[in-house]
């Protein structure tokens, strides 16, 4: 079940009918099993391997708080069990071929395969946000959970299920256990996530993943230099709202419920440096990487030298951290390409500020800005080939066709039809630092612009793409 | 008992001329700096370092958010917490 079909609207007005039919503390019962149904419309296999990951998770957590056991101890078997996990679902096929390959060159013979086990949707994204909880009980930063319905809530809510965003369970926790007020104000800002959410994916996002030619990142050979940066920026906006789309939903949907779910993205296009970029782009990932790999990482290279322009504690905390993202994100090379590449920037970044006295980017001239977001979007969307390439060598490709100023066959015009709305969207809400600017419109055009919404998303569901969400696949 | 004025200043210096690296930079007390652009916030892991071995606390990398560290009577507030 998708969450933009019919299916899914069904389900929530089903589930909600019954939520507020209920008592508040079945009222998280009723979620669970809901969330639990919502799996099971994928696969009951996801849904096990869900129930025995929270199970042993529930039960890990509390051993690290009891006395007895090495707390450490039993941290990194909760750690060890959760991305060994993950190693199993999602990388064996990247590693396990690979390894065999090296075998044979050396002569060993075997006669193992991959698995071939589908990796469960959404597994990456509550793995690492169960990490977090373990770390964080550790740390004394969370108290273990005591009530398993609301652990396994935490582990199974189904709007944050397949995509996130990562929640911490210190902050989602606390959620289900607080008064949930669903009044006016937040049933505008959830229809008006939906609505917004909805047209990014349908309207923008497919739209925008129809004009690609569906094998410009397999071949690009084929294709002249305009044509391949034209179809690289339809893929960056492609891919963005494909994401923030998805994000817009769930949270809209998870609103109606009177559970908050954390923002993933604030118009990221429009930033003035790497680092605001990361905490602009999928900030619940950007956010958890730093806090669980960059800052441990940095402070235990800064405990021994506490210098800024020593060379490691320069470059390992952003290489790391970034080539930890590009793993997270997928099983092949040129994942880890992509991730080296915003090491590689950040650490750019780092190496020009220590020549140069920072200063708030805002008092900065406006086209100075306006330089600087130019340059970060480009660095961004260059990033964006290995992302997409089905190997390096082809990434390479596109990277030097896009030099090649031989063949100067352009892209068709009518993508301006898409592109300039999707930037619009973003520019507005840039311009007022607002996701929900729309609700201070003045009613009339409210009106008007909910009108044109359902015109658009009316429109694009003509053509059905089918496109599954882009971040499913992680 | 540490005085809350004098752990602002020893923060202020540091952030001026580590962080920011401009000590003639006229920083506010309540002049938010992550937010503001001034630095950002994985600095926020060179003051956890500067407080520990100035101060002797540590702050756990969970609190060293933005939220909590973004202004310098933020930053001096979160020292005296764990000093008091």
């Amino acid at each position: 079940m998708t969450i933009t079909s019919f299916s899914f609207a069904g389900f929530v007005l089903l589930t909600l009918v019954l939520y507020y039919a209920l008592p508040r503390r079945p009222q998280n019962i009723l979620l669970l099993v809901a969330s639990y149904a919502f799996y099971l419309t994928w696969s009951w296999w996801y849904a096990l391997v869900l129930a025995i990951l929270t199970l042993a998770n529930f039960v890990l957590a509390r051993r690290i708080r009891a006395g007895g056991t090495p707390q450490r101890a039993v941290l990194w078997a909760g750690v060890g069990i959760n991305l060994a996990a993950l190693a199993v679902f999602k990388y064996e096929d990247f590693f396990v071929p690979d390894l065999l390959d090296r075998l044979n060159t050396w002569g060993v013979e075997s006669g193992a395969g991959g698995l071939d086990i589908l990796l469960p949707v959404g597994m990456s994204f509550y793995i690492v946000a169960v990490i977090s909880y373990l770390i964080d009980v550790y740390r004394k930063q969370v108290t273990p959970a005591t009530d398993l319905v609301d652990f396994a809530l935490y582990m199974a809510y189904f709007p944050k299920l397949l995509s996130g965003p990562i929640e911490r369970a210190r902050d989602f926790l606390p959620r289900l256990a607080a008064p949930r007020v669903v009044d006016n104000d937040q049933l505008a800002r959830s229809f008006t996530l939906i609505v917004l959410g909805v047209v990014r994916k349908l309207v923008l996002a497919d739209t925008l993943t129809l004009m690609l030619p569906r094998g410009v990142f397999g071949n690009p050979n084929e294709y002249g230099a305009p044509q391949l940066i034209g179809y690289l920026l339809i893929y960056a906006l492609a891919l963005y709202n494909d994401f923030a789309g998805y994000t817009n939903i769930v949270r809209g949907v998870s609103g109606l419920f009177g559970i908050e779910l954390s923002a993933n993205f604030a118009t990221p296009y429009f930033s003035r440096n790497l680092t605001e970029f990361w905490n602009r782009w999928h900030i619940t990932l950007s956010h958890w990487l730093r806090d669980y790999i960059y800052f441990p990482t940095s402070r235990a290279l800064l405990r021994r030298n506490p210098s800024r322009t020593n060379i490691p504690n320069l470059f390992l905390p952003p290489l790391l951290t970034m080539l930890a993202s590009g793993l997270w994100h997928g099983t092949g090379w040129t994942m880890l390409l992509w991730g080296a590449l915003h090491g590689v920037y950040l650490v750019g970044e780092r190496l020009l500020a220590l020549w140069r006295p920072a200063g708030p980017p805002q008092h900065q001239p406006r086209w100075r800005q306006l330089f600087a977001m130019l340059v970060v979007v480009t660095l961004v969307v260059l990033a964006w080939v290995p992302f997409r390439a089905p190997d390096v060598p082809r990434a390479l490709d596109y990277w030097q066709g896009m030099l090649d100023l031989s063949d100067l066959r352009r892209p068709t015009v009518r993508v301006f039809v898409v592109i300039l709305p999707a930037l619009w969207l973003d520019w507005v809400q840039y311009r007022r630092g607002d996701e929900l600017v729309f609700l201070r419109w003045r009613r009339l055009a409210q009106a008007a612009l909910l009108a044109l919404a359902i015109l658009a998303i009316f429109l694009a569901t003509q053509t059905d793409t089918g496109a599954p969400f882009v971040y499913q696949g992680f | 008992m540490m005085d809350r004025s004098a752990v602002k200043e020893k923060i202020r210096t540091f952030v001026l001329n580590e962080l920011i690296r401009n000590p003639g930079y006229n920083l506010g007390d309540d002049e938010p700096m992550i937010t503001g652009g001034l630095i950002d916030s994985f600095s926020l892991a060179y003051f956890g370092v500067f407080v520990e071995e100035t101060f002797g606390i540590y702050i756990p990398d969970t609190d060293l958010t933005v939220a909590n560290l973004d202004t310098l009577n933020q930053m001096a507030d979160r020292v005296m917490q764990d000093a008091s």
